[in-house]
């Protein structure tokens, strides 16, 4: 990273297209649950690039350059959020669900709704709990990795993390109710049986 | 008793699921979990909603042709030269910029610069006076006009102090690296 870096500072554009490959995704994926919108989550994520490229400069190794990438993500994202309730704009809309291989018809119609509502929770909470969830269980940091990302402590990451979820928790108590003869996830879910590994 | 272990259990619980506490914390909530079944029911719940939280926001592809929209808007971006620059380029160019504005100062001469001052000063004071014939506001306009003249006249002596070109060139450079620290912050805010 430190030569790809050096490459771009000396004028190698093409460089660059190293560290768009390596992240591209990532970041788009997070602007995505963080901002709502396709749309939006596209042009958020040329932003965070294009402010990568402006303040490589200043990118000072004591840092990981994830963290430093991620820092600069989520506070784009924020900023746009920020935005977003100052123009009062509805949203909702623009979402795909990932659907999981081997499963019916039935099935998949179930557990994207399922999804859908839990997405629906996850976009319910506040941003700072948001964004803390969505770097541990999408993005697959470390606490200490969000601290930095985030500029916290990495007891304020676990206090966060523990009350986004029990939000989460108190808000979808469909999803585990007594009620149930199953739970949905050994019923209908043949993907949740399985803890995916670690993103990326 | 057994209410506060279960307590900071609770507490402790997704910390404990995800790795994330110091040994002797994880041993304690491991032995507690192995005699309270409510709180081995919340272990369950919470695991559950780690693999529903882990399937509902799996990552998707990103879309076709962004990537290249991305490298378009940087190529644009380079050719246009915007670029931060780093610390080093930055001291370079307070250096320039400060000692352009001393000889700039020197070539104008100092008097000369007061006098101009002085000369805004007398405006301001003008404008006072006229403010306060018509009773809108002349007061605070003529209190400027006093304390602008002060500042002149600090100025002024300051100036004819021995390094005080010095001062004035280290206080210009501060400033204009200061300056362009705080408008790269503030257009960021990373």
């Amino acid at each position: 990273m430190k030569n790809i870096i050096a490459q771009v500072l000396a004028g190698n554009t093409e460089a660059f297209a190293y560290i768009v490959n390596r992240y591209e995704a990532r970041i788009y994926n997070l602007a995505l649950r963080m901002l709502r919108h396709r749309a939006d989550a596209q042009d958020a994520t040329q932003e965070v690039f294009i402010k990568v490229f402006r303040q490589l400069a200043h990118y000072r190794e004591e840092a990981q350059f994830s963290t430093w990438i991620y820092r600069i993500a989520t506070n784009t994202c924020l900023d746009r959020i920020r935005k977003q309730k100052r123009e009062q704009r509805q949203v909702g809309d623009g979402f795909v669900f990932p659907g999981s291989g081997g499963e019916t018809p039935d099935c998949i119609v179930e557990n994207r709704q399922l999804e859908e509502m839990l997405l629906e929770e996850i976009r319910a909470l506040p941003d700072k709990y948001r964004v803390i969830l969505l770097l541990y269980h999408q993005q697959g940091l470390s606490y200490k990795e969000i601290a930095d990302v985030l500029n916290i402590s990495v007891q304020a990451v676990g206090t966060r993390l523990h009350r986004a979820k029990a939000l989460l928790k108190k808000r979808c108590k469909w999803l585990w109710s007594e009620e149930e003869a199953e739970p949905h996830d050994s019923v209908c879910m043949p993907g949740y049986a399985k803890k995916p590994d670690r993103l990326y | 008793m057994i209410r506060f272990a279960c307590r900071d259990t609770q507490k402790n619980l997704t910390a404990y699921i995800n790795g994330e506490l110091e040994r002797p914390l994880e041993e304690w909530i491991s032995r507690h979990l192995q005699e309270c079944p409510r709180c081995q029911a919340s272990v369950q719940t919470e695991k559950r909603l780690n693999r529903q939280l882990e399937s509902a926001l799996a990552p998707e592809p990103a879309p076709e042709g962004l990537r290249e929209r991305i490298m378009a808007s940087i190529a644009q971006e380079a050719r246009a030269g915007r670029r931060d620059m780093s610390w080093g380029e930055v001291m370079i160019c307070a250096l320039s910029l400060s000692l352009l504005l001393c000889f700039a100062v020197i070539w104008l001469d100092g008097p000369a610069v007061y006098s101009t001052l002085a000369e805004w000063g007398g405006f301001v004071s003008r404008l006072g006076s006229r403010l306060s014939e018509w009773e809108i506001g002349g007061g605070v306009v003529a209190s400027l006009s006093v304390q602008w003249d002060n500042t002149v006249g600090t100025v002024q002596s300051v100036w004819n102090q021995p390094d005080a070109g010095m001062v004035f060139f280290i206080l210009l450079f501060c400033f204009i690296a200061a300056g362009y620290q705080w408008l790269r912050l503030s257009k960021w805010t990373t």
